[in-house]
């Protein structure tokens, strides 16, 4: 049996060992059906990986195919974001959730959205598909399909094809 | 109690050890107040900085020296404050009790009680402070 999603996976990173090994145990927790000892073994397989890497990101996140994690240090993601498909996250990247406001919640992103290194975003906010968050910026509102986010508050200027040639 | 002090041997070897394994680089010359919280682990670096009661720290915070002569200094943190992923307070500032500041902010001046602070270089957007934010 194949396992389309990490194939898609092992696609971005262009060779098998490239990818680091919780996201190995991460895509095989969500893939697999469940079973008495398999799962067991894979989630405290995951547990392990993820402390080496001090990552924290729950094996219950929705995260599309083609997922590539450039350095894996420090990111932390909520448990209720929905990612979409070929997202790039680099270290120290927070998508955190907001628990206090009107922007109570967790962020939803796109298809094709590169995020820069410490780059954080927060709240019940919606990323369109095809944007790049340049490193170091705080997003905390909506930003449009095809557009570039940078700064702290951020800035968010209109590009076509935005992660052209980072994707 | 000098005389005893290689006993401090197999606890310093200890706490470095999960300092290590954390990701966090705390001083042992920080003087830190009760119900200190981290909320995640991962690129923490406190110095020899002053924090007061139940404060709250996030991954990637940096407390610590900065400045050169007579201007350098550490930053003074009061009670009920949270400082949020990213950011980093640094130099010889005063920050008040119920103080929030934001994600990747960047902090070098004095701030009042209840502020919150955001953006890069620290501006000071309201007084809500962290009202409504602890007990969740």
């Amino acid at each position: 049996m194949k396992n389309e999603v990490l194939s898609k996976d092992y696609q971005r990173y262009g060779c098998k060992s490239g990818m680091p090994l919780f996201q190995y145990y991460f895509r095989m927790l969500q893939t697999t059906p469940s079973h008495k000892f398999i799962t067991r073994w894979y989630k405290f397989a995951y547990r392990v990986f993820c402390k080496i890497n001090h990552i924290e990101i729950p094996h219950g996140v929705q995260i599309g195919a083609g997922l590539y994690i450039g350095h894996a240090y420090s990111i932390i993601i909520n448990r209720d974001t929905i990612i979409g498909e070929n997202v790039n996250i680099h270290k120290g990247v927070t998508l955190g959730g907001e628990n206090r406001g009107k922007r109570k919640g967790a962020p939803i992103i796109g298809n094709k959205v590169w995020i820069g290194i410490n780059s954080t975003i927060v709240g019940n906010v919606k990323i369109g598909h095809d944007v790049l968050i340049a490193p170091n910026s705080f997003v905390n509102i909506d930003v449009p399909d095809h557009s570039i986010v940078f700064g702290n508050p951020c800035v968010i200027k209109h590009k076509e094809n935005a992660t052209e040639g980072y994707i | 109690m000098e005389a005893l002090s290689f006993l401090r041997i197999p606890f310093m070897l200890l706490y470095k050890r999960e300092c290590r394994k954390a990701g966090i680089q705390l001083s042992l010359k920080a003087d830190i107040g009760e119900g200190l919280k981290f909320e995640h682990y991962g690129g923490i670096v406190i110095g020899d900085v002053k924090i007061g009661k139940n404060c709250n720290v996030f991954h990637n915070v940096t407390l610590g020296y900065a400045g050169r002569g007579t201007k350098g200094g550490s930053p003074t943190i009061g009670d009920n404050v949270v400082i949020g992923a990213g950011a980093v307070v640094v130099g010889p500032c005063h920050i008040g009790n119920n103080v929030f500041i934001g994600a990747n902010a960047y902090v070098y001046q004095d701030i009042p009680d209840n502020a919150v602070v955001t953006a890069v270089p620290g501006q000071i957007i309201s007084y809500n402070g962290t009202k409504g934010y602890f007990g969740h």
